[in-house]
């Protein structure tokens, strides 16, 4: 009967599958969906991944939406289904059109992309990774589902809804998008995340089919406790992932006086900014001297500071190497170093197995009709000596305009340092078959590092630095035994050239302490350079208008749920700041309240013990995001007592007139 | 005869309001139990308890037998239901609910179905929100009676119909009930229909059931009579305490009008005996039997009496 039921139901809602199919074929196979193959890790991954999860969202609430009607759950019913298969049935015809939907659009898609001029770029991986990505379309379904067994339920558990979607969505990006420094999710994980989400979801909505919607009695408790924990987890979720952003903000926020000044007569003043050189002082109390200070340099600038537990901020370099640039990437199941930025070629290291991942395509996809058109290929390069590249690739001589420079096809030479093991690598792109070629240094020297000769800076200005990427022959290699330089035919040999310092001359040391358990409390000391005296300054709140915020953001920890506490900042890269606010205690004391005041309102109700335990214990381990879920799941109408109104006397009249039985 | 159905005490409520209170009643094997009751008195209410789609806040209803709340496929089965203004999954067509039906419903009897179908020349092949309120109606009798029922329930089956296609509906279910002797309970608005098909009503009012008889017992047993007190006498709050049997009173031109249910002779000497005119019982239709049992008892004349002798 559920084959038959299942059977029924894929047929009558096939039209529902063609649609997207054909969309989602015909948006997959279009010319610049190309770029997907290409350059999915980017800006792509967030953007295919929502599409994905939306269109199970769409599908999920769509198709059980139409069978939560209670006329058609009724007819089901009383032919002799029970509502379980009804449910599964349902949910595997719904499921099987997902599948259809994301595997048939992308094997489509991708069809049509091998027969295109940029073939090359659709391999195994990449097509692997592009449907690893669509698996959100079966958390999506799933939660679009469950969203259905919440129809007819007042607009409060709609607010929910949406807040449950939201969580999802969040967690779904959290699981996919780069979290530096922590390692991304591999791709077994990511897929089997979306699965779980998937069947967590479709076991709660079964649930709910299972119960019906009957807002005028207590949900069943175990039952009950499923949905608190989906819905409290959502709330948690956004509250983890929203709060401490918040909190920072707030801190950030709080930046008066915000300036340390350097005077012309090298003493330190601290004031407001009223313009580049202009400084309002303030005294201890924060009374403004009128009379604005003309300064020499900014020192310390509290809002520009990440958060007060900073690093000493230096303003110079200690050793003058410039940031060479290697993009902290993320792809599925590793965590990458983009070498190459370029509109037309891509090169990737891929920590995951230390090799280079090499992509071209044959022209930009945004490219005007004078752009270079190259040969269209694919391919990663391992190193010629077999081994791995380490975590810390730099490219010699680049910055982040490197490649950007090329696009009238030209690229400079392009050279690869591996500072694990001080070995540098010139990468061969364009002439003949990709591949690497091993740089020596003299008598078998490390690389430790690189920068700009100070000569070429001196000569062409400080200005002229950025132009200088790709430029091996303005660079200075550092090695363990000496410095080198590169040859007008790439050789390197050594030299003399003093390697130009980035940035300029530092007159101080500026370093941020701040107190362990207070954000909003520390001490700047500027440390002396030269002729500059030392100086030291304590930041407190003092005014209302700071005192307020300072007060406020620890009060919105109270938020957080009390277990979590720790893990609300791994992971999600939230600063120091919001940790240093949180008040476990009274988190736990405001969990109790709360726990307290829903145990209460509970037994006023008239609720069995067992309801008012589970949720006691659920609250105090949440804390807020629980109690929110409990006021919003437990409807006092479902224990409200029934109302009889009294006053009809008249049916005393009639009794007795049905017949005996 | 055995029972077929049974409601007993059963309480409901929605949102704090007790829809049904203590509703009591049971329908015996072919048996036509028709349940009366305005807007939101709570038949339906009370249907979709009996068929285990609504549980009770209390009490218990039982059909064929089982327990509505754990009603097995082979006891669905042999229910025929009807829900109010629906046939069936309205993207089907014709053929496609009955080879539906021929597959999820053992007892189902499709060549009985095309039969019933077949007299009123319906279109097999289009959807069956294509087709006009009463057509699916009669479609849905069609259904519900082809699996050869033994228990009826039916939600209002001619609402929103056209006289020409109530009558026919109505015949249609006169005869499977003449043919097939099943047990019905069905609700509805059109008192003439239910005086056409009911062995009994029942009257839900206020979340009770006021009235559960045989339609000619009820005829029987309230009457109306045309009452004027003598001169100088009062009637408030005294006529009911003396009289308990007004269930309700209407003040008119000439006295008042008074619906009075077992009027025995004791009751009657004390009502002669404060009246000027007393006029002979007449007997009510359905329709004003429906009136005074639903109608607000505050509109009476003689309401105050009436809470007194309660």
């Amino acid at each position: 009967m559920i084959a038959r039921l299942a059977r029924h139901l894929f047929a009558a809602n096939l039209p529902v599958l063609v649609g997207p199919l054909l969309g989602l074929t015909s948006v997959l196979a279009f010319r610049s969906t190309e770029e997907l193959f290409f350059d999915l890790d980017e800006e792509h991954l967030a953007f295919v991944q929502f599409g994905w999860f939306t269109i199970g969202l769409v599908l999920g609430a769509a198709l059980f939406f139409f069978e939560q009607t209670p006329a058609n759950r009724e007819i089901a019913l009383q032919r002799g289904s029970s509502v379980r298969a009804l449910f599964w049935s349902r949910a595997v015809a719904s499921l099987a059109l997902a599948v259809t939907i994301w595997l048939g659009a992308l094997s489509l898609g991708t069809a049509v992309h091998l027969v295109g001029p940029n073939s090359a770029l659709v391999t195994l991986g990449s097509t692997a990774r592009l449907a690893a990505v669509g698996a959100s379309t079966l958390a999506g379904f799933g939660i679009g589902a469950w969203l259905t067994t919440l129809r007819g339920t007042p607009w409060r558990v709609s607010f929910v809804a949406v807040l449950a979607t939201g969580a999802a969505i969040l967690v779904e990006f959290l699981l996919v998008l780069p979290s530096t420094p922590e390692p991304a999710p591999s791709v077994a994980r990511y897929v089997g995340a979306q699965f779980a989400l998937a069947a967590l979801a479709l076991v709660a909505a079964s649930r709910g089919y299972l119960l019906g919607h009957d807002p005028d009695r207590p949900v069943r408790l175990d039952a009950q406790l499923g949905r608190a924990a989906l819905v409290a987890g959502a709330i948690a979720t956004l509250i983890v992932a929203v709060l401490p952003e918040l909190q920072e903000t707030i801190a950030r926020g709080l930046r008066v006086p915000s300036v340390i000044g350097r005077a012309k007569d090298g003493s330190y003043v601290v004031g407001a900014l009223v313009a580049p050189r202009l400084l309002v002082p303030v005294d201890g109390a924060r009374e403004e001297r009128r009379t604005p200070v003309e300064i020499e340099e900014v020192v310390y600038r509290l809002g520009f500071a990440p958060s007060w537990n900073a690093d000493p901020r230096e303003y110079a370099a200690a050793d003058g190497t410039p940031i060479a640039y290697a993009q902290h990437d993320f792809r599925l199941g590793a965590e990458t170093h983009r070498l190459l930025f370029h509109p037309v070629e891509r090169l990737i290291l891929d920590s995951s197995s230390g090799r280079l991942d090499f992509a071209r395509v044959a022209r930009p996809w945004d490219a005007g009709g004078d752009a270079p058109s190259l040969e269209p290929t694919r391919c990663e390069l391992a190193r010629p000596d077999g081994r791995r590249f380490g975590r810390r690739p730099t490219v010699v001589g680049g910055s982040h305009v490197l490649g950007w420079m090329d696009y009238d096809g030209k690229l400079g030479p392009l050279v690869l340092g591996d500072l694990d093991d001080g070995t540098l690598w010139r990468v061969h792109l364009r002439d003949g078959t990709p591949r690497l070629e091993a740089v020596p240094l003299p008598d078998g020297d490390r690389c430790l590092g690189w920068g700009w000769s100070a000569a070429v800076v001196r000569e062409r200005g400080e200005d002229s630095l950025r132009e200088l990427a790709g430029q091996l022959d303005a660079v200075v290699l550092r090695g363990e035994r000496g410095r080198y330089a590169f040859d007008a035919n790439g050789v390197v040999g050594p030299t003399t050239e003093e390697v130009h310092p980035w940035g300029r001359e530092a007159h101080f040391v500026a370093h941020s302490v701040h107190d362990e358990d207070d954000p909003f409390r520390g001490r700047v000391e500027i440390a002396a350079r030269a002729t500059s005296p030392a100086f030291t300054y304590d930041f407190a709140p003092r005014t209302l208008r700071e005192k307020l915020p300072s007060t406020l953001c620890p009060a919105l920890s109270l938020l957080r749920p009390p277990i979590a506490l720790d893990r609300t900042f791994e992971g999600l890269g939230h600063g120091q700041a919001s940790r240093a606010v949180c008040r476990p205690i009274a988190t736990f004391v405001f969990a109790l309240v709360l726990a307290v005041l829903v145990a209460g309102t509970l037994a006023r109700r008239g609720a069995e013990a067992a309801r008012v335990a589970a949720w006691s214990i659920v609250v105090l381990l949440l804390g807020f995001p629980a109690a929110i879920t409990f006021v919003l799941l437990e409807r006092r109408s479902a224990f409200a007592p029934a109302v009889l109104e009294a006053s009809y006397t008249r049916i005393a009249v009639l009794e007795g007139l049905a017949p005996e039985t | 005869m055995t029972t077929a159905l049974q409601f007993d005490r059963i309480v409901r409520h929605f949102l704090g309001r007790a829809v049904l209170a203590d509703l009591t009643f049971q329908v015996r094997a072919g048996e036509a139990f028709a349940l009366l009751g305005r807007n939101g008195s709570g038949k339906t209410t009370a249907l979709r308890i009996l068929l285990g789609f609504l549980e009770p806040h209390s009490g218990r209803s039982t059909i064929l037998g089982a327990d509505s709340r754990s009603l097995d496929p082979a006891t669905r089965d042999r229910i025929g239901y009807v829900c109010e203004g629906v046939a069936h999954f309205e993207h089907l067509t014709l053929t496609r609910v009955l080879d539906y039906e021929n597959a999820t419903r053992p007892r189902f009897d499709r060549d009985l179905a095309l039969r019933t179908l077949s007299r009123h020349a319906l279109n097999t092949r289009v959807p069956l929100r294509k087709l006009s309120r009463g057509q699916r109606a009669l479609v849905a009798l069609a259904l519900a009676t082809a699996g050869r029922p033994e228990v009826l329930v039916y939600d209002d089956p001619a609402m929103g119909l056209d006289v020409v296609h109530r009558h026919e509906l109505i015949q249609g279910l006169a005869e499977i009930l003449a043919e097939q002797g099943i047990a019905l309970l069905f609700s509805s608005h059109i008192l003439a229909d239910v005086e056409r098909m009911a062995d009994r009503v029942g009257i839900l009012a206020k979340g009770r059931l006021v009235v559960d008889a045989p339609l000619d017992v009820l005829r029987r047993r309230v009457q109306r009579r045309t009452f004027r007190p003598k001169p100088g006498a009062s009637t408030n709050g005294t006529l009911g305490a003396h009289v308990p049997c007004i269930l309700s009173s209407r003040e008119t031109a000439g006295g008042f009008t008074l619906t009075l249910v077992d009027c025995d002779a004791e009751q009657e000497r004390r009502l002669r005996g404060d009246s000027e005119v007393l006029t002979d019982p007449e007997p009510l239709n359905l329709e004003e039997l429906f009136v005074e049992f639903t109608s607000d008892p505050h509109a009476s004349a003689l309401h105050a009496d009436k809470e007194v002798s309660s």
